[in-house]
């Protein structure tokens, strides 16, 4: 088989076939990567180095701008209004932009317009089109109304008290997740990446039919944005989907990720339960095997993920949620080797 | 169908304008203040949490019914004696550090809160040390580590390993929970129960409680 590119070996497994190659890509915390490139080196080296065929612009580190509040906290204002705190490169919510309802109607959204939202897509299109696949990434909306708008609690109580406002902020957000991905697919990018989670490690987090009401008609809405173009949508979600898993697959998105090991989904199971529908994203623990294990079980691991959801293609290696900072940056390094060699197909993991 | 009855009811299905109005209209009757809120209210939401970890209510369920015994426990509060009033236990939560997601803690706060605790929160991103120096000013029963990033799995350790080391005596049960935790992990680290959901949380804080 001749060689593919990362972009080749990402689409070909999307659509169900067997690259030469399974693929992989990850987000990356700059302290893994950093540890990993050459001296001096930036983000583009590591994935270089690595040979990781595709490569995800996380939206809040690459599309969205913070206002600094606080420089000793780390305390930023997103751009949704809603104050954050930066720890490790990840936004945490500390209060929402929204008091309530009445602070709608002068509310005013980010603009997804700006063109310094997409230097680093432009970058990136510019240096690898075609080489490996360009992913941009949309928070989602059910995440964006929680965290920086609405805030948690109010927002699920809302869902029973108040559904209108819940309605009328994802209304907002969506409008700006759509302008963004639709700017992306226009700079270059090769598919859409929707993160956000549904569930917690026992359960959803809400009941499958507010599931349905609220949190998957934005993300068909992205999905359908993504196909209209051409472009595979991927979703993220930690936790136990499986009561409402039927319901996300139902609004056509092509990879599923991580499925969660920490809330006991098994990827061989869901493989063949689910394998014909849907491209499987995961799942290499980030709990343990990549952070405390010795680099041979994290070989093991990969080729056991490989073994268990690799054939036929519809698969993209990669880890249960990100590559954190608390990663050993060895032990990822093995893992993509891992990849690069059992990972070839025809499989031979025995 | 009596007040206290139609009030467990209006507590098990979310309905919390008639949740306050019962329990207005059982104080006008002149019922006993406990039992308003223990065959009401503490009925209700006892039910609810069965709900949740069935299945069969989620998040804004629990909230939601939540939020609404809690209203009403403070409109009954004032009637009861202050000798009378029944505590389950004290409890301290807080998110370690590292960490500021505050969910979780929020909704087993709330949880507990409904179902008799009296809790204080530590807040989120809280050192080891900064639990010891609470846990030493006043006494818990139970201190709760919470934490949703696998990274902050070594803050909680960290925790757990200073409350044990600072000679608290009584010493408090400590509980952890978070989305990466496990059995396995609680056992490694030496903390006394893991709470994998809000319900699942009260019912072992009250299980440690009565010394399981």
């Amino acid at each position: 088989m001749k060689t593919m590119t990362g972009l080749e070996r990402m689409l070909t497994t999307l659509k169900h076939q067997e690259p030469d190659r399974v693929p992989h890509g990850e987000l990356h915390n700059p302290a893994v990567w950093q540890a990993i490139a050459p001296e001096g080196g930036t983000y583009e080296d590591f994935i270089e180095l690595l040979d990781i065929d595709c490569v995800v612009g996380y939206d809040k580190l690459t599309g969205w701008n913070w206002e600094l509040q606080d420089p000793e906290k780390g305390i930023v204002r997103d751009i949704w209004g809603g104050l954050q705190r930066l720890t490790s490169n990840q936004p945490s919510p500390m209060s929402p932009a929204l008091a309530g309802p009445q602070d709608l109607e002068a509310y005013t959204p980010p603009d997804p317009d700006r063109p310094e939202r997409y230097l680093w897509l432009q970058a990136w299109v510019k240096r690898w089109k075609g080489e490996r696949a360009c992913i941009a990434h949309a928070t989602d909306v059910f995440d964006i109304a929680r965290e920086s708008l609405i805030g948690d609690v109010p927002y699920f109580t809302a869902m029973i008290q108040d559904p209108d406002y819940i309605q009328q902020v994802q209304e907002i957000i969506l409008d700006y997740n759509l302008r963004y991905l639709k700017n992306c697919i226009e700079v270059g990018a090769d598919a859409l990446f929707i993160t956000g989670d549904f569930a917690t490690t026992t359960a959803p987090m809400v009941s499958p039919a507010m599931t349905r009401q609220f949190l998957l008609p934005p993300l068909k809405a992205a999905v359908e944005l993504g196909h209209a173009h051409g472009l595979p949508v991927l979703k993220h979600s930690d936790g136990n989907i499986m009561p409402i898993i039927d319901d996300m697959l139902a609004t056509g998105i092509d990879g599923l990720h991580p499925i969660d090991p920490m809330a006991g989904l098994d990827l061989e199971e869901i493989k063949k339960k689910y394998g014909d529908q849907v491209t499987l994203c995961g799942n290499v623990s980030c709990a343990y095997t990549l952070c405390e294990a010795p680099q041979d079980e994290v070989v093991r691991e990969v080729k056991d993920c490989i073994r268990k959801a690799g054939k036929g293609g519809g698969y993209v290696c990669m880890s249960s949620n990100s590559i954190h900072s608390g990663v050993k940056p060895e032990n990822y390094v093995a893992m993509v080797k891992a990849i690069h060699e059992f990972g070839v197909y025809p499989l031979d993991l025995d | 169908m009596n007040t206290l009855n139609e009030l467990k009811q209006a507590v098990i299905q979310c309905r919390t304008d008639d949740v306050l109005s019962l329990t207005k209209q059982a104080l006008e009757q002149n019922t006993e203040p406990g039992r308003i809120i223990q065959e009401g209210l503490v009925a209700g939401i006892q039910d609810v949490g069965e709900k949740f970890a069935q299945g069969i209510y989620f998040l804004p369920e629990l909230l939601v019914a939540g939020q609404g015994v809690q209203e009403a426990v403070d409109m009954v509060e004032p009637h009861i004696p202050p000798n009378a009033a029944k505590r389950t236990g004290s409890f301290l939560i807080g998110t370690v550090r590292g960490d500021i997601h505050d969910i979780g803690k929020n909704i087993v706060s709330m949880i507990l809160k409904v179902n008799g605790w009296e809790v204080d929160d530590a807040g989120v991103d809280v050192e080891a040390q900064a639990f010891c120096a609470m846990a030493a000013e006043k006494h818990y029963d139970v201190i709760g580590l919470s934490g949703l990033l696998t990274m902050t799995m070594g803050a909680m350790e960290e925790a757990v390993k200073a409350l044990k080391e600072s000679g608290l005596d009584p010493a408090p049960k400590i509980m952890i929970g978070g989305a990466p935790l496990t059995q396995e992990f609680c056992n490694k680290i030496g903390a006394d129960a893991i709470g994998f959901d809000a319900w699942d949380a009260v019912t072992k804080a009250q299980a440690l409680m009565q010394g399981q």
